[in-house]
């Protein structure tokens, strides 16, 4: 028999899981090659790189990095968790810069999946997906929502 | 009296637009002076600001440009934001720099000077991504000197503005003045001169002016001109009628002849009718016909003087009219007589009380009583003093003589034959003979002084004063006396009748100490000569005398 209090705790729960699989589902993780040099990356040395400062983690060390693209809900989340930037606040940026001619953007994935197949198969790559990654790829930095 | 004042105003030295401008002016200077300094001032700082405002919103507007050069360290960037800032004429220098050692500075001019720190404006450059931290720093170098100048200026101009506008606002209040205060009151000014006081005239104003104070100092003006013309008809009328009277007093006080003064308690005059000053008592008053103020004017008006005085002090302490005969000084021998009534009147407020005196003149009837008891001892048919005055004549020389231990000699004569020649040629004869006989005894008399009187129908006198019986003088005188006689008298119907004179002297004071035992003496000797023949003179003896007085 159905009771109005069965009801409310089915929708209780339902609610807990929504909220839990939703917070697993904002974070993100930034990935390099199983074989890379680093370890482990700070927050600061990935927001540098995303926003153009450096090239390379050390002198000589260059990285190749891989962006999302546009569309990608998860490109938003990465950029807020980094930057504190929006999207279209990121976009202006790097058209200012693509602007002098002299710097270029990551190169963008289309999703999650051909980015860890990108990062798995260079080892100068350098990505970011909104899901757990296997261990094809090394975790360098994770960014909780 | 009514004549219309129409002179010109005079030129106004100090008028008030005059003044209304030096305010103005003044005020205008002192409110440019200390308003145009806070103005300046405010201006200047105002616009230091604005640009300084200026050059931040400029800083603003390229400070994500310049972040982001910064941050990455773009040079196409830097040079980007550089070039725009330094077209901007405020900016000299631009140097951007990262503290990651990245810079690019830029000068507007190569030769530009060395930095100034006061005149270097730094910003701080945040980084692009949304971590407040600075990555960096844009300093710009303002052209300080171009940036006051402007400021002064902006200031210099708000500062004319302030000047222009307070010489204006002083203008138009001046013009205000003029339209509204100056022109209405100079108008004003203007009828009231034309108004002559006392009549009808009135100021007429604008009918704008009503309400204002213009309009009402206008109908004050008319009020008080109102008022005064009243108040001067009043007086006029007044005055006319005082006049009037007073010409009417002045015509009784001048025209009377009772003469009227007024002196002081010093006996100076204070004034005097025409009457006094140029009748009764012209000798007291100078050429000019003025009297001495000062002085005792009593004293030069009076002969005896201290009798006018006792009647002042008498009529003051009694309060009455005090009168009396008082002989007044006139000069020439004659004396004048005026009848006085003083009286002292204390007057109102002033103290000091004045005498007033009215005085008519008396000499006629003095002079006419002194003719009647000059007439009453006078012989009317000669003209020779009578008995009566013979006998008073006598006293008086023997009180004299007396006095003056001096002799007298007394010459009693009576005519012979007279009654003869009356009774034969009639009453009108014998009275010609007597006249005649008065002729020819007046012409043997030694001097005017000595007295020929008439003391009986053919008996005569003579007295001489200060001459002794027994002299020559006497003797050549009794023996002129009948000398006179011997020529027969002439009368009117032709025929002549011849009298003769026994006289008898006697002396004083030998043969009487009084004029009655004089005559008496003299008459006795008389007699003598009666007896011992006629037309002769005889000396009285005493003896003789005495013997006269004892029967």
């Amino acid at each position: 028999m159905r009771t109005p209090a069965s009801l409310l705790l089915r929708i209780a729960c339902t609610m807990g899981l929504c909220f839990m699989v939703g917070s697993a589902r904002a974070d993100i993780y930034v990935i390099a090659h199983v074989n890379a040099s680093t370890e482990q990356l700070t927050q600061q040395q990935v927001a540098d790189l995303y926003l153009g400062r450096t090239r390379m983690l050390q002198p000589g060390d260059y990285v190749i990095l891989l962006d999302q693209g546009n569309d990608q809900p998860v490109r938003e989340r990465f950029f807020r968790l980094l930057t504190n930037m929006s999207l279209s606040q990121v976009n202006a940026y790097w058209a200012r810069l693509r602007f002098t001619g002299r710097q270029h953007p990551p190169e963008p994935k289309a999703n999650d999946a051909k980015v860890i197949e990108a990062v798995s198969r260079d080892p100068l790559a350098i990505g970011y997906v909104g899901t757990q990654p296997g261990s094809q790829v090394r975790v360098v930095l994770h960014l909780h929502e | 009296m009514n004549k219309l004042r129409t002179d010109p105003l005079p030129p106004l030295r100090d008028s008030l637009e005059r003044k209304l401008i030096v305010a103005l002016c003044v005020a205008a200077l002192l409110f440019s002076v200390v308003a145009g300094a806070v103005q300046f001032a405010y201006s200047y700082q105002h616009e230091l600001e604005r640009s300084r405002s200026a050059l931040d919103n400029l800083a603003a507007t390229v400070h994500s440009s310049a972040a982001i050069a910064a941050f990455v360290g773009n040079d196409a960037i830097a040079n980007d934001v550089i070039e725009g800032l330094l077209r901007n004429a405020d900016i000299l220098a631009v140097n951007i720099e990262s503290d990651t050692g990245y810079q690019m500075l830029r000068w507007k001019h190569p030769s530009a000077a060395n930095w100034i720190s006061e005149d270097l404006v730094g910003y701080q450059l945040m980084s692009p991504s949304g971590a407040h931290e600075q990555i960096g720093t844009l300093s710009l170098l303002t052209n300080a000197p171009l940036i006051s100048l402007r400021a002064r200026n902006a200031a210099l101009g708000q500062l004319g503005m302030l000047v222009a506008q307070t010489l204006v606002i002083a203008l138009i209040m001046l013009l205000a003045f003029r339209r509204l205060i100056g022109y209405p009151l100079s108008q004003l000014t203007r009828q009231l001169r034309t108004v002559t006081p006392g009549s009808s005239q009135r100021i007429d104003t604008d009918p704008s002016q009503k309400g204002t104070e213009i309009g009402l100092l206008a109908a004050s003006l008319n009020h008080y001109l109102a008022a005064s013309e009243d108040a001067i008809r009043a007086e006029r009328e007044l005055r006319l009628r005082v006049e009037s009277m007073e010409s009417h007093y002045r015509r009784i006080f001048e025209s009377t002849n009772v003469g009227i003064m007024v002196l002081d308690t010093n006996g100076a005059l204070v004034n005097c009718n025409t009457v006094l000053r140029e009748g009764l008592l012209r000798p007291a008053f100078d050429n000019s016909g003025s009297a001495d103020v000062q002085g005792d004017f009593l004293a030069l008006a009076f002969r005896q003087p201290e009798r006018a005085w006792a009647l002042i002090e008498r009529a003051r302490t009694n309060g009455h009219i005090e009168e009396a005969d008082l002989e007044l000084c006139y000069g020439n021998g004659r004396s004048r007589w005026g009848h006085c009534l003083f009286s002292v009147h204390a007057l109102e407020g002033n103290g000091a009380p004045l005498i007033e005196c009215v005085l008519f003149d008396v000499t006629s009837r003095r002079e006419r009583e002194e003719t009647a008891v000059r007439r009453a001892e006078r012989d009317v048919l000669t003209d020779l003093i009578n008995r009566r005055g013979a006998e008073a004549y006598l006293d008086r020389a023997i009180r004299d003589a007396r006095r003056a231990d001096l002799d007298l000699t007394v010459l009693y004569i009576d005519l012979d034959g007279f009654k003869n020649a009356n009774d034969t040629y009639g009453h009108d004869a014998g009275d010609q003979a007597l006249i005649e006989v008065a002729f020819r005894f007046g012409r043997c008399m030694r001097r005017a002084s000595d007295l020929l009187a008439r003391i009986g129908g053919d008996e005569f006198l003579i007295v001489t004063y200060d001459c002794n019986r027994d002299s020559a003088v006497v003797r050549e005188l009794a023996e002129r006396l009948i000398a006179s006689l011997a020529v027969p008298i002439s009368l009117s119907d032709g025929r002549s009748t011849v009298v003769g004179a026994s006289i008898g002297i006697a002396g004083f004071p030998q043969d009487g100490a009084d004029q009655e035992t004089v005559l008496r003496v003299a008459d006795r000797a008389m007699y003598v000569a009666k007896r011992g023949g006629k037309n002769r003179y005889v000396y009285a003896e005493a003896q003789h005398a005495d013997d006269a007085a004892a029967p």
